[in-house]
């Protein structure tokens, strides 16, 4: 469908109303060659390449600026083009180092790339090039501008990409021209650095080698290079990726544009994330605990030892002896033989992937609850939206590239940002955000409250809010404690902020409500659900999205890795289907959950599991309860890259091949089902998870047939409700989407139930975990260019509470709970409100989960300086 | 054609904005009311309908008086009013081009009249937040403006509700950093903003999009000065004025080789001879003369057999050059162009703003090639490649500041292709300057 034609070079081309004829022209495989136009940025015009003929026009006009009007006229080769796009070219080359044989850009390079297919090969200067002196001493003319960015401005052709993507596209400041004219630098603010989350896309984006990476300089030339496709997997925003590899080594990682989900965009932690797996402390070869020490062995003696316990074990107990716990970062495929491995070789349905909770809803009530309100939500509905209240969530970090998404509904679309949070977060810097914080444990208050003042705007017409006539005085009537001044007591909030959350939440037509890991975290996150619910009924329209903590949740949840739910989220009502595919009996007996089987060890019920990609020890919330429990266990067997903390109590270690070593599929928090490829043979004698399971599997008993990925995959589909080819290598890059929830659910208001938080003058301080800078996850403390943006941990508090306690940054600092004691180093922050405590939890050396007491709702320390 | 028999002339000025400048307390309030001043404002508030005030202006046959010349009604006929944006109105006093001074005459003695102008012209476009972009070199225009906005607050002339007509407009003077590419429109309204002047692209248009998206009017001091007078003695007077298609009165900046530089207040489609030889009183020394740059530097040269050119917008661009600022340049017959040129060229790469390739590398390059030709080192072909680069430069950038670079260049190798020869083959300039102002 398009809506006129323009002639390009005498060929129609057709032109959607609103493109630029550059647009248009490539969208017609014709060829204007562009250097500071991008397609997910607004035009500059600035670099001038792309100038072009336009009959009636009197001058040459940029492509990349200039919209298709009907019937123009365009020449993109006529003599007056070809001259000054020379001209353009001379111009930009006239400086220009020429260094391409010690360039890192080369062979990727677009100036390389227009120059030999546009440009003269001589030129007229006679005079000498100039130089931007970084240092007088040195030959060298690179300026390292923030942790990971390398700065050669000789090489810069100013087309200002990358100041752009950094204002534009990232909202951030933290890189600008300086100076005027041919002095123009692009350089930080004066004493700083560039060091925002999306830092490495403007290296990514430079088309010439003027801004360079650590991770990739002077190490291999991109010819010599594959590519492989990958979907990240630290995050559950599933960014496309391309991982490079030479010699079966990696040596980068680049967005690969996928206008559904990314825009071509990837965060720093993403691509430099991929670092962990070429660590030199990857697990190589099985280990056996012998003699109370593990030591290496083969892969046969580990079967073979694992095999023997379980039969002892089996005599002794049944298939609920067992268990499994996965860590949701796993393949789909991963995930579903894992599972089937368990329900069909062991017998048992303990398996749970949710290790961070303190308290499982009931498991039927959470999936219902589920079902209720979060729905089937995508990038695009996010980008459409006029309003975007992000409850819960430190979304910048997170989730970095919804963040983005985030940016541009605002940037492109006015929409109005609301973040709800117990901490302030990045998110409200330079979003015009309205940001209210609430005092730990009372965001359903919050929400509530916004609510009551959402509806007393809207009451004169509730049917315009989908609403029936008796329901806002239901709902007054149920919340009046949690609306007003009553509620700007109990969460901190004042009226005022409520006022305009409602102002603008009254007058919203589309809306997006996103959910984070204090939400998901939260003990009776099943109340903040229902005030979230009841919010996004007072919206005219909205969708609720709970954004899983990890990345592969979704494809966790609906391929079985729960304890009362079959793949497809089918009940045990319907395990006929996997009797026959699986060929044998399945118990029906609910399995336990994650405390469950905790406690089910604690009571010896349970002795012998299977943890694969998982560290219970370092994630439930009672770190010394996890341990002591998983240490009494007779048998444990881990499936790892790394020796984790659960690892060091295991009794057999087989080594994991990480994702790039292995293929399959990923599910995003979308639920879209994408294809991520081998990009490497395995390390040593690791070993790709389906493979594992399936040597497992034939050692206990019963064989599925199903080494690779593809066999799982193919069976694994047929459960899914989505309409995917039966080999993932054709799903298109888009992927497919597992429609969760597709009806709008009805209904009037639920009751909200508020759970007070004591005060606790024993224990005055909060304690609430965050994701370091550039880090997510523990993973990521193996990657040297994430550890260049942060490199320790450290005890967050509110400069006040730390000249109280006379700390300053940097000094000693003693956090105690109740259950454990950690000690680190202070760090004083400006905004975070007085009585929190914020521990990031990506550093094993201060276990923040030590401090946690699985039966206490919120984690209450004292500090004391050491 | 030599000097001397050429200054008996009966040129005069026609004062109209002049007319009580040299008025030593003009630019205090109470004088200048008494003169006058906010006259023509009342008139507008209270007698005058917005759409009866444009078409006044349009009568009048009013053009910018920036340097492009455009229509001033017809430049305010493209602001959408029914717009539910606010609309800005943004007086530009970043006098830059070289050799221009005729804002900063007003400016310092009859700030108010300015002023008014601003309000008149905000009222036309149903604009309630003006701003003053004034250059910030520009000390005490600067701070007579200023004055002048809090007299005018004071009096009533501003804020809110004026003279008890509803009318609500506020004046905010900002003052410039210095760049001479803030005085064109589009990186005047970034530098507004708060940003780095980069002039940007156009379309869109400043009046559908731009002050902070907006629809915005900038308008030149002159022409707004303009304003108050076409209010009070109405578009026929203003429109009787000049010649057929450049109407009124205009300032010219003369300055150069001249007995009287200064500035002086024409009808226009008065002759360049009359203007320099007659009101300018001729060449310094009587010397004959070389050519004239007759609206800012960044306009083609004019040469002695083009004198009787008359000054109106169409003559001047049918003699191939420019009225543009009406900085009028004279040079006598022993100014090394060369060494003229290079001067042009080295302010060029200066000012360069540095946002599009041709204008940020060529402006560099050409000062260079002009450079080594003005210190003996130049080449023949070093010529054609000026040519060749202004070429690629003209037309070919976002603003205009790219073709001012090339202009100079271009038009003095048309002229004085011949000095630039003996440059290359002698090593040195023909005539006997020995005066540098470049630091080498």
């Amino acid at each position: 469908m398009t809506d006129f034609t323009i002639t390009v070079n005498d060929q129609t081309v057709p032109v959607n109303k609103g493109q630029t004829v550059l647009q248009a022209a490539l969208n017609a495989g014709i060829d204007i060659p562009v250097f500071c136009w991008h397609p997910q940025m607004d035009p500059v015009g600035a670099c001038r390449i792309c100038l072009v003929e336009i009959e009636k026009f009197p001058k040459l006009q940029v492509a990349c600026a200039t919209v298709a009007q009907e019937g123009m006229v365009v020449h993109t080769e006529s003599p007056k083009v070809v001259k000054a796009r020379r001209g353009v070219l001379e111009f930009i080359l006239a400086h220009h180092p020429l260094d391409c044989p010690t360039c890192d850009k080369g062979g990727e390079c677009d100036l390389q790339n227009i120059t030999f297919k546009y440009g003269l090969d001589y030129s007229r200067l006679k005079e000498p090039k100039h130089r931007y002196i970084v240092d007088e001493e040195s030959t060298f003319d690179d300026l390292r501008i923030g942790p990971e960015v390398i700065r050669n401005q000789n090489r810069c052709i100013h087309c200002y990409r990358c100041t752009r993507i950094v204002d534009e596209v990232a909202f951030e400041d933290d890189l600008g021209a300086y100076q005027r004219g041919n002095h123009t630098e692009i350089l930080p603010p004066p004493g700083k650095e560039i060091r925002n989350l999306y830092s490495g896309n403007v290296v990514e984006y430079c088309p010439v080698g003027a801004l360079t990476n650590t991770d990739w300089r002077y190490k291999v030339r991109v010819w010599l290079t594959e590519q492989t496709p990958v979907v990240c997997t630290l995050c559950p925003d599933g960014c496309n990726m391309t991982l490079w590899t030479y010699h079966d080594k990696l040596y980068r990682a680049t967005a690969r544009p996928n206008d559904a989900i990314d825009k071509g965009f990837l965060c720093d932690i993403g691509r430099y994330g991929y670092q962990y797996m070429t660590s030199s402390d990857r697990l190589k070869k099985p280990m056996v605990r012998k003699e109370g020490e593990l030591v290496e062995t083969s892969w046969g003696e580990a079967l073979e030892y694992i095999k023997t316990h379980t039969d002892d074990l089996k005599k002794k107990l049944s298939g609920s002896g067992f268990f499994g716990f996965i860590g949701a970062g796993a393949y789909n495929e991963e995930i579903y033989s894992f599972q089937r491995f368990l329900r069909r070789v062991i017998g048992t349905n303990n398996i749970d992937y949710r290790l961070n909770r303190k308290r499982h809803l009931d498991y039927d009530k959470e999936i219902t609850d589920r079902k209720l309100g979060p729905d089937s939500a995508t990038y695009d509905d996010i980008e459409t939206a006029d309003t975007i209240v992000v409850f819960g969530s430190d979304l910048h970090s997170e989730n970095p590239i919804t963040a983005l998404r985030v940016k541009r509904a605002i940037r492109y679309n006015g929409a109005k940002l609301i973040i709800i949070n117990p901490v302030p977060t990045h998110l409200a810097v330079r979003t015009d955000a309205i940001e209210a914080i609430h005092k730990p444990g009372t965001g359903g208050v919050a929400l509530t409250a916004i609510t009551a003042a959402v509806l007393d705007r809207i009451k004169g017409d509730p049917s315009s809010h989908g609403l029936a006539a008796g329901d806002i005085a239901d709902f007054n009537s149920k919340h009046s404690d949690y609306s007003g001044d009553k509620a700007a007591q109990l969460t901190g909030i004042d009226t005022t902020t409520i006022d305009k959350i409602a102002d603008i939440v009254s007058k919203s037509e589309s809306a997006v409500i996103l959910t984070g890991a204090f939400f998901g975290r939260d003990p009776w996150r099943d109340s903040l659900l229902v005030a979230a619910t009841n919010l996004r009924k007072a919206f005219k329209r909205c969708l609720l999205v709970t954004m899983p903590d990890e990345s592969n949740v979704f494809g966790a949840e609906w391929l079985g890795a729960l304890p009362n739910r079959l793949p497809g989220q089918i009940g045990f009502e319907g395990k006929g289907r996997f009797e026959d595919a699986w060929r044998g009996p399945l118990t029906d007996m609910v399995g336990k959950d994650t405390i469950g089987i905790l406690e089910a060890i604690n009571e010896d019920e349970i002795e012998c599991g299977f943890v694969l990609q998982s560290d219970p020890v370092r994630k439930f919330p009672d770190g010394g309860y996890a341990r002591s429990v998983m240490e009494k266990l007779k048998l444990l067997v881990v499936i790892d890259s790394f020796m984790t903390d659960t690892a060091r109590i295991a009794d057999v270690i087989l080594p994991l091949a990480p994702f790039a070593e292995s293929e399959g599929t990923r599910t995003n928090w979308e639920g879209r089902i994408q294809y991520s490829a081998r990009a490497l043979k395995p390390l040593a004698e690791s070993k790709p998870a389906c493979e594992i399971i399936e040597l497992l599997s034939d050692k206990l008993g019963t064989a599925f047939q199903q080494m690779s990925p593809l066999d799982v995959y193919s069976e694994m589909i047929g459960f899914l409700p989505v309409d995917a080819p039966s080999n993932f290598e054709r799903l298109p890059q888009a992927g497919v989407q597992i429609k969760a929830n597709p009806e709008q659910p009805i209904g009037g208001f639920s009751t909200f139930q508020f759970n007070p938080v004591d005060s606790n003058e024993e224990f005055p301080f909060h304690l609430v975990t965050v994701n370091a800078d550039h880090h997510r996850g523990t993973l990521t403390k193996r990657s040297e260019s994430l550890m260049n943006f942060c490199s320790e941990p450290y005890i967050g508090l509110n400069q006040d509470d730390a000249d109280k306690l006379k700390l300053s940054e940097g000094d000693l600092v003693k956090v105690e709970s109740k259950f454990g004691k950690v000690v680190g180093k202070t760090r004083r922050l400006e905004d975070l409100p007085q009585g929190r405590v914020v521990i990031p939890d990506n550093f094993s050396e201060l276990a923040a989960n030590l401090l946690m007491g699985r039966k206490e709702r919120y984690d209450r320390v004292k500090l004391s300086k050491m | 054609m030599t000097g001397a028999t050429q200054n008996k002339s009966n040129a005069r000025e026609t004062r109209v904005l002049l007319e009580h400048v040299g008025d030593p307390n003009l630019h205090k309030i109470e004088h200048a009311i008494e003169l006058g001043a906010y006259k023509a404002w009342e008139k507008v508030l209270k007698e005058v309908k917005r759409e009866e005030l444009v078409q006044w202006v349009k009568d009048s046959g009013l053009r910018g008086r920036g340097g492009a010349g455009f229509p001033t009604g017809v430049k305010w006929g493209f602001v959408p009013v029914n717009s539910p944006k606010p609309k800005y109105l943004c007086c530009n006093a970043d006098e830059s081009e070289p050799g221009t001074c005729k804002d900063r005459v007003l400016m310092e003695n009859d700030p108010h009249t300015v002023i008014e102008g601003c309000m008149i012209a905000a009222f036309a476009i149903d604009c309630h937040t003006a701003f003053f972009y004034v250059r910030g070199e520009y000390d005490l225009s600067m701070r007579r403006i200023k004055k002048a906005i809090e007299e005018a607050y004071e009096k009533g002339f501003l804020g809110k509700n004026i003279m008890g007509t509803g009318y609500d407009l506020d004046l905010v003077l900002h003052r410039g950093g210095g760049a001479y590419i803030c005085g064109e429109e589009t990186a005047l309204l970034s530098s507004l903003e708060g940003e780095k002047g980069l002039s940007r692209l156009k379309p869109p248009f400043p009046a559908i999009e731009g002050l902070y998206a907006c629809p915005t009017v900038v308008n030149n001091v002159e022409t707004v000065s303009n304003l108050p007078r076409i209010v009070l003695k109405g578009a026929a007077w203003y429109a009787g004025m000049g010649t057929e298609k450049s109407k009124g009165t205009r300032l010219f900046s003369v300055s150069g080789h001249v007995k009287k530089p200064g500035n002086y207040e024409i009808e226009l489609g008065m002759t360049l001879r009359d203007l320099v030889y007659g009101l300018a009183g001729g060449i310094l020394d009587d010397k004959p003369l070389k050519c004239i740059i007759p609206g800012g530097s960044s306009t083609p040269v004019l040469m002695p057999d083009q004198l009787d050119t008359p000054l109106d917008f169409e003559s001047v661009a049918a003699a191939g050059s420019m009225l543009g600022s009406g900085g009028v340049i004279v040079m006598q017959e022993d100014t090394c162009i060369v060494w003229v040129a290079e001067i042009l060229a080295h302010f060029y790469m200066h000012e360069s703003c540095g946002k599009c390739t041709p204008c940020r590398q060529g402006t560099g390059w050409l000062y260079e090639i002009l450079h080594r030709i003005e210190n003996g080192q130049g080449k023949m072909e070093d010529l054609d490649t000026l040519l060749d680069l202004a070429d690629n430069i003209e037309g070919n950038t976002i603003c205009a500041l790219g073709d001012a670079a090339a202009v100079p260049v271009i038009s003095t190798l048309k002229h004085f292709k011949d000095e630039y020869i003996y440059h290359i083959e002698h090593k040195k300039c023909k005539h006997n300057n020995d005066f540098r102002l470049l630091p080498k």
